[in-house]
């Protein structure tokens, strides 16, 4: 197996990090303070920057539902990077194809989750329903949701 | 502890999910397992222990008993319908997502090049991606084992409907979005990038070997990547070449295909337009008028007004009485537009597109005044009337049906793809046309009038996964049934197309499905029965058919 090209140089050699981090791991687990999945996500996206133009596509747009009223209401500009910011956690892609491997047997296989995520994602209605689309790119998503994509309820 | 990717921790939480499962109704035996693994937490998403009641047939106490249920539920229509001696995993959780997702889901690995085991017949295309539950129930054994085969991420902010009976009025009903999401996971997409026409890894993907163009009759899985990222764009130009799902879609697609044609002069063919949701249903006379530009005199708000959005009363009603009104898209509802035009005596109304873009879609809004019909055409098309009027010419409409086109095939009955200009890559290719009508699974959008029938007349999605290889095999023995099989009874009937686009092996699944909630042998055998009679009443089957059908039911009840 190939080392990623990217990893980290000058800290100490690759056996004595691979220990540390066993060892962290384990007594994380030992411990039950192993991150949950919720949390995991909250980490990624405070990783993962997010795009400025898709922010401002979103923000205005009726992509939110009053809770007094039930009534899809404009977001706002947090409200829409926050949305920006989870859409990018569900599609971001990884940078390149999914590598394949080959079996004796001549089978080939290649791991796709990730790759080839498809994310529903819905817009409020007036009548209280949800438009959906299934969509699998980041720009996709937001241009359903800010109205560019589908023509259903101009607002 | 929590499970992430670890194997160990699949096997256990599976063996947990089961236990939860059993003590729970199922709507069926299943032929194909599908096993639902809880990888969530405890106390979140399928573990919330928020007290709730019961609803929609779905007995849970809990939301999170509540949530497993139902989407055990839709696992197990699947499993219901498919048959496979190999387990298929779906890793679910419900976490988190914010309000505007539902879920998501992707197959987890693809498969090629895999040989079957004994009978069973392994690839049927080589150097060909497969999903991996089909490449496992193709080869008889699990070719990766403990990894899942799908993945599933749900939100536990969205307000799903949790019942079992779809009755979910203003809700989205969290079985069908299931059906969907699983569906993708058992075959129904393409690997291809649409955005650039590129294969995965170089090799094709088992969608591909049935995506026909139009133009040259040539499937995807032949082309290069220029001359897929190329078909991709051409709207109404990509079909599904499967034979079984040919032979339903005159089952299942209505004729009816929604037009705007140019009288005069003729700017182009016929071309398709958006329906709406409001006004009077298109018809195959249709509206013929004159167009007139609507004008309403104001171009607020700034700045995306204009003269010709009909978002205030018009100012040219006197030119606009007994025409069809031409409105830009954009600014206020599409009820409004359509309203301030019926207001000043329009006939129909076109709302022409302000983004670029093929095909229109819907137009969406709810108002019991608005009388006449409206539909969306593209920008360009909207460009060139305008044009035409701007000379100034007469330009001359119909607006309706093509009663000779079904909504959603091709002129030769063949199922479109969804192809757009521009692609829209997680929609294109990879659903339905959504001019489907009546409305499909596999569309890209989730319709409220979706059921949870897979099968001809309501749908046509376990028709392309016969056709993408989900074979009948109903004793996994590898081998295609010849003989429609009930259970575990041979009925000694072949299996024959019936005129509701089923074939005779899946309705008989469908009714054992319907009748396994039956307590005895006395009952169920009734219950298959009646189904059956009742088929034979309809002349969907034959006498022999039902009587074959029915003795059978009387050996099999509890045998899966």
């Amino acid at each position: 197996m190939q080392r990623s090209s990217a990893a980290p140089r000058g800290r100490g050699t690759p056996v004595s990090r691979g220990l540390r981090v066993l060892l962290v791991a384990a007594a994380l687990i030992a411990s039950g303070t192993a991150i949950p999945p919720p949390l995991r996500a909250l980490n990624a996206q405070a990783r993962t920057p997010v795009r400025e133009d898709l922010v401002r596509k979103l923000t205005g747009k009726k992509i939110r539902v009053d809770k007094q009223t039930g009534q899809p209401r404009a977001a706002s500009e947090a409200e829409a990077r926050a949305t920006v910011q989870q859409l990018t956690t569900l599609l971001e892609h990884p940078a390149g194809p999914p590598t394949v491997s080959d079996r004796s047997n001549g089978m080939q296989v290649a791991r796709v989750d990730g790759y080839l995520n498809r994310v529903i994602v819905g817009r409020p209605l007036p009548d209280g329903r949800f438009e959906t689309r299934c969509v699998s790119t980041l720009d996709e998503a937001v241009a359903f949701l800010g109205g560019d994509l589908a023509a259903l309820e101009d607002r | 502890m929590t499970c992430t990717q670890l194997v160990s921790c699949l096997r256990a939480l599976s063996m947990v999910s089961a236990a939860a499962v059993l003590a729970v109704p199922t709507p069926a035996y299943s032929a194909a397992k599908i096993t639902v693994v809880n990888a969530d937490g405890p106390g979140e998403g399928f573990n919330d222990p928020t007290p709730v009641a019961p609803v929609g047939g779905n007995p849970g106490t809990t939301r999170g008993q509540q949530r497993l249920i139902a989407f055990q539920y839709a696992a197990d229509l699947w499993g219901a319908t498919l048959d496979s001696n190999v387990e298929i995993v779906v890793r679910a959780v419900f976490d988190p997502l914010g309000p505007n997702v539902l879920g998501s889901a992707s197959t987890v690995s693809v498969v090629a090049n895999f040989p079957g085991v004994g009978a069973f017949p392994g690839a049927a295309f080589a150097q060909t991606w497969y999903p991996s539950a089909l490449a496992d129930k193709r080869a008889g054994t699990e070719l990766l084992p403990g990894i899942p085969d799908i993945v599933a991420n749900f939100n536990s902010d969205f307000d799903f409907y949790l019942g079992l009976d779809n009755n979910h009025g203003a809700r989205n009903d969290l079985v069908v979005v299931v059906l969907h999401e699983l569906a993708h996971g058992l075959g129904f997409f393409s690997l291809v990038d649409p955005s650039s026409g590129q294969n995965l890894r170089g090799k094709t993907d088992v969608f591909s070997q049935f995506t026909l163009d139009t133009a040259d009759h040539t499937l995807w899985s032949d082309y290069g990547s220029g001359q897929r990222k190329a078909s991709a764009l051409r709207v109404d130009g990509v079909v599904w070449d499967g034979a079984n799902t040919f032979a339903a879609v005159p089952h299942v697609l209505e004729f009816g295909r929604p037009q705007l044609t140019f009288n005069s002069p003729v700017l182009s063919d016929p071309v398709r337009v958006g329906t709406a949701s409001f006004g009077p249903e298109l018809t195959a006379g249709g509206v013929t008028g004159d167009v007139v530009l609507a004008l309403d005199g104001s171009t607020a708000p700034a700045p995306t007004g204009t003269l010709s959005d009909a978002c205030q009363p018009l100012t040219n009603g006197p030119a606009m009485a007994g025409h069809i009104a031409l409105v830009d898209r954009g600014t206020c509802t599409f009820v409004v537009k359509a309203a301030n035009a019926q207001a000043a005596g329009a006939i129909a109304v076109l709302v022409a597109n302000n983004v670029a873009g093929d095909p229109p879609l819907g137009l969406g809004g709810v108002d019991p005044t608005i009388t006449i019909p409206s539909a969306l055409i593209t920008l360009a098309e909207g460009n060139a009337i305008k044009a035409q009027l701007a000379l100034p010419a007469v330009v001359n409409v119909t607006l309706g049906l093509d009663l000779t086109v079904r909504a959603g095939a091709d002129a030769a009955g063949r199922p479109q793809l969804f192809a757009t200009n521009p692609v829209q890559p997680g929609s294109s290719i990879s659903h339905w046309d959504p001019i489907a009508f009546r409305d499909l699974l596999m569309e890209p959008a989730i319709n409220p009038d979706l059921t949870h029938e897979v099968i001809p007349p309501f749908d046509m999605t376990l028709t392309q996964l016969r056709d993408i290889g989900w074979f009948l095999d109903a004793d996994l023995n590898g081998i295609t049934d010849q003989t429609v099989i009930l259970g575990t009874c041979n009925t000694g009937l072949p299996d024959v197309l019936l005129s509701n686009g089923a074939a005779l092996a899946d309705q008989a699944r469908v009714w054992y499905r319907l009748c396994s909630g039956t307590k005895n042998v006395g009952q169920f055998s009734s219950c298959v029965g009646k189904l059956a009679a009742d088929a034979r009443k309809d002349g969907l089957i034959t006498t022999a058919q039902k009587d074959a059908i029915t003795a059978c039911a009387s050996q099999t009840f509890g045998t899966q």
